[in-house]
């Protein structure tokens, strides 16, 4: 099964990504790597390299693929391994799968299954009640949006007592927040808050988490993937947190604004749900503060706002390396 | 600048020392499953090498080969774990490129012979008869636009299979040879 050419996707993608990884992350620590921005554009290459590695490979060599290459010209071949038997019980290819099996399972139950009862959820019931904002809060978000050189967004109020907010579409964009964020923040913070959504609208965010997503749904069985999802959406979160930072000038205030939505996020989860939906709420609920406290600790520590220029040279001599090692692994 | 050179010297040293412990790291962990396991595939200098180390009791060889192929085969590899298999390649006498490759396997095993790169389609398939016993043979093309045509049957307890960049007549030739 592993030896066909889909298996061989499998298997390779994830060695592929694998070794991407560890070179990508030894990469941003030996260049001293520090500015979200670029680790964001180093991090992303593990993602995007390892989906078209492979056929690429396969154009330009289409003996890649043949046992001679594997036995005499690779520097590593997985086969090898995945034919060896533990005890003469189990081999190791069965192990593997396993281990796929349980990526795909955590990809199905905490990525996929999320979108799938959202859309049923929302299926002809897609509006919310919204109300016009105060005209202090377009007067905020049309001053920023000039800064950044943006279309001023609309902004809806939705009546909830929960305090979110989030921007919606992905060419388009408009700005929701809950009637309990506008009650919970004061005035700076609200604009630390507007200014964050902004600068994710700069950015596309939603058109690139959309990207990414869409890499993660072709490359299900690998935990490599999940692994780096995670860490390129957290980047892109220190990107935006630096923008909102050069547009308001007040690390502290923002940070302060994430405290609070690190305690009224634990309220709203704190609910005993029960069983499994307890468990996967109790470790999303873990997830997210931990990525809010390390936002808070960095803002804080001062670290986010370095600026420096991108170094084309290093960068596109970590992604040779990393392809031409993953030529002559298979 | 005599101090952000050094640093840039550091910094390159480095990256350097990661890509050869990971180019050591893949190469150990490449023979690391040969050295655990004794029995895994690897190459022989000879056929009798192949029957000493792993002992295999009947290696099936054609006695007729066109006179294009060079014997002694070019390459060979045997494993007698997870299942006992040979696999030999011959390469043509002139231009010492790929000619024939000869499989050896367990009738048991989920193997699929695969000749220099995969079969792009497959023209025909038809039922051949080799000195009594009933074998497939396969018109097909591989990647590169080659020719690949392959022919298979059953002898005891192992399945041969002959791919050559030849004509069907040639290989049928060629397996009623096997002894």
């Amino acid at each position: 099964m592993l030896d066909s050419l889909p298996g061989m996707y499998v298997v390779q993608t994830f060695l592929h990504s694998l070794i991407a990884i560890l070179i990508i992350e030894r990469a941003m620590q030996i260049w001293n790597i520090k500015n979200p921005l670029t680790q964001f554009r180093y991090r992303i290459m593990t993602l995007i390299l390892p989906v078209f590695m492979l056929p690429f490979y396969h154009l330009i060599n289409f003996e890649r693929s043949s046992f001679f290459f594997r036995q005499e010209q690779a520097l590593f071949s997985m086969n090898r391994w995945l034919s060896l038997e533990i005890w003469d019980v189990v081999s190791l290819g069965t192990l593997f799968m396993i281990l796929l099996a349980g990526t795909s399972l955590v990809f199905f139950l905490q990525e996929l299954l999320p979108v799938i009862r959202d859309v049923v959820a929302r299926k002809g019931n897609d509006t919310y009640d919204t109300f016009e904002p105060d005209p202090e809060i377009d007067d905020l978000v049309r001053e920023m949006s000039e800064k950044l050189g943006i279309e001023p967004p609309p902004v809806s109020v939705i009546e909830d007592s929960h305090p979110f907010i989030f921007t919606s579409g992905s060419k388009s964009h408009s700005i929701f927040l809950t009637s309990g964020l506008t009650e919970l923040l004061d005035r700076e913070q609200l604009k630390s808050a507007l200014a964050h959504e902004l600068a994710h609208i700069a950015r596309l965010s939603n058109a690139t988490k959309w990207m990414i997503f869409m890499i993660r749904v072709m490359m299900f069985f690998n935990p490599i993937v999940l692994i780096v999802f995670r860490r390129v959406v957290q980047d892109d979160e220190h990107i935006c947190d630096d923008i909102t930072v050069s547009l308001t000038e007040a690390p502290g205030v923002l940070a302060s604004t994430l405290k609070l939505f690190y305690s009224s996020h634990s309220e709203i989860f704190s609910a005993p749900f029960g069983g499994v939906t307890a468990l996967k709420e109790g470790m999303e609920n873990y997830s997210h503060n931990l990525l809010l406290k390390e936002r808070i600790a960095r803002l804080e520590s001062g670290k986010g706002y370095e600026d420096k220029e991108f170094e084309w040279g290093k960068f596109v001599l970590t992604i040779t390396v990393v392809a031409v090692i993953n030529y002559f692994v298979t | 600048m005599k101090k952000n050179t050094l640093k840039q010297f550091h910094m390159g040293f480095s990256f350097l020392v990661t890509i050869m412990v990971v180019l050591l790291v893949l190469k150990l962990l490449n023979w690391l499953p040969s050295a655990l396991q004794k029995e895994d595939i690897r190459k022989y200098g000879s056929v009798d090498d192949v029957r000493t180390a792993l002992k295999i009791p009947r290696i099936y060889i054609p006695a007729y080969f066109p006179e294009y192929i060079k014997w002694p085969p070019a390459e060979i590899f045997a494993q007698r774990k997870p299942f006992p298999m040979i696999m030999m390649h011959f390469t043509h006498r002139d231009s010492k490129s790929f000619a024939l490759s000869f499989f050896q396997a367990d009738s048991k095993a989920n193997f699929e012979p695969k000749y220099k790169s995969d079969v792009l389609y497959v023209r025909k398939e038809t039922p051949v008869n080799i000195r009594g016993r009933t074998g497939t043979l396969v018109i097909a093309v591989c990647s590169g636009r080659e020719r690949c045509n392959r022919i298979s049957w059953e002898e005891e307890n192992y399945r041969i299979t002959l791919i050559a960049d030849d004509s069907p007549e040639q290989l049928l030739k060629m397996a009623e040879s096997i002894y």
